[in-house]
């Protein structure tokens, strides 16, 4: 290869772009030739002086999120799942079932209309009869909305003896979602800790919008009387 | 285990798909626009623009490549419509001329001629022979030597042949080391004519 054809080269080789054998051509030219091995020393130097002068100011602290703000609407929703604390454990039973019915109409979200389609799936372990054991239940919650909604926060919040089996010790959990015109189901597998009373609150937040519905958690069937017989 | 059946809100979508392109696309914008707050207001401007094409950015592969497509479009718009003078945009100035084609006319001294080159004397020399380039011959040379674009990226997303990056390159890099050497030359002292 000529000198002009190396140097062509020189650019992509100092970036380490070139194919190995493209750069073993450049290399044993190099070796082999002081006016082009000259020269690459000198782009070398040039290259050093560009990148110390040239460098690019870091961006205004807040770019990422002044840009993203343009495109997040009006209000700073919360993001991700936000926490509560409890937790604990004692006695058994099973058999969950929640109705929770939210309607969301065009204009405003109104009190009326609400209806519960949701209902518990079987239980997918046993407890052990006196022990403290959780049982995990699949509970459905529909969510009946009269139009397609974005960056809805719902929120959940759960009573001590209730969890979501993956966020365990966690019982306010919140997120965005977006909700289709019609119907919208939320699947929830929760792990019921211990008999208790309570209930399960949803929250729907559109920003200007607010609305609280509440479901009663039924009541964690007691384990089996044993007969002093047996 | 996923156990919410509800697609995330449209932003979130965006966002986890966006932000982590959003340093690279200002690093970009800045080569272009040559200024912080412009090169902020224009990945705003691109932003903006794509929210509406979720749908579209959801489908690409290789996110970070064409959002750097439609900086620079933007760009492109932006000067035309400012029809600011001698910002003409790289694909305009680069052609569509091919590497074996410029191989070919390559005069013999036009990779330049050979540059002595002190890095302690280059730097005000570097900033004002800078300024000389066009801004595209600039943008192109930055790109590739400082911020480490390989040549086959700045093909892509300037949508220009590969030979016609590196020709043009090598060019750029050939007027540079010649316009550096005729800054670093010493002068002759005014009044001396011959002995």
């Amino acid at each position: 290869m000529s000198c002009n054809e190396i140097r062509v080269d020189l650019p992509a080789y100092m970036n380490n772009e070139l194919s190995a054998p493209a750069r073993d051509r450049v290399e044993a030219h190099i070796a082999a030739c002081p006016a082009c091995s000259e020269w690459l020393a000198s782009e070398r130097v040039l290259n050093r002086a560009l990148q110390e002068q040239f460098s690019i100011p870091a961006p205004s602290p807040d770019f990422h999120n002044s840009v993203l703000s343009s495109v997040r609407g009006a209000g700073s929703p919360r993001s991700g799942w936000s926490h509560g604390a409890l937790g604990g454990a004692i006695a058994a039973a099973l058999a969950l079932g929640i109705g929770l019915g939210v309607f969301l109409q065009p204009g405003g979200v109104t009190d009326s209309a609400e209806t519960a389609v949701a209902v518990s799936e079987s239980a997918t372990e046993e407890p052990a009869i006196g022990v403290a054991e959780p049982v995990e239940k699949l509970v459905r919650l529909a969510f009946h909305s009269g139009e397609a909604l974005e960056n809805v926060t719902l929120t959940l919040e759960l009573p001590p003896n209730v969890e979501v089996a993956s966020w365990p010790g966690q019982h306010q959990l919140s997120w965005q979602v977006s909700l289709d015109a019609g119907e919208n189901v939320l699947s929830l597998p929760l792990k019921l800790l211990f008999p208790g009373t309570g209930e399960l609150v949803a929250r729907l937040d559109t920003g200007d919008r607010q609305k609280t519905f509440r479901a009663p958690i039924p009541e964690y069937p007691q384990r089996p009387v044993e007969d002093p017989e047996s | 285990m996923a156990i919410f059946p509800f697609k995330p809100s449209k932003s979130r979508r965006f966002e986890a798909l966006v932000q982590p392109h959003l340093d690279a696309m200002y690093r970009f914008a800045y080569r272009l626009a040559g200024q912080q707050q412009d090169a902020e207001d224009l990945v705003q401007d691109v932003v903006v623009k794509l929210y509406p094409r979720l749908e579209e950015l959801e489908s690409v592969d290789q996110l970070r490549p064409w959002l750097n497509r439609v900086v620079y479009r933007q760009f492109i718009d932006q000067v035309r419509r400012k029809n600011r003078q001698g910002d003409r945009p790289l694909t305009e100035l680069i052609g569509t001329e091919g590497q074996a084609d410029w191989l070919d006319s390559l005069e013999s001294d036009s990779v330049g001629p050979d540059l002595q080159l002190e890095q302690s004397r280059l730097g005000p020399a570097l900033d004002q022979v800078m300024m000389t380039l066009t801004p595209d011959q600039r943008t192109l040379l930055l790109l590739h030597d400082v911020d480490g674009w390989r040549q086959e990226d700045i093909a892509e997303v300037l949508d220009i042949p590969l030979g016609t990056v590196k020709s043009r390159l090598h060019r750029c890099r050939a007027a540079l080391r010649k316009k550096l050497q005729r800054e670093l030359e010493p002068t002759e002292p005014a009044g001396r004519v011959g002995k």
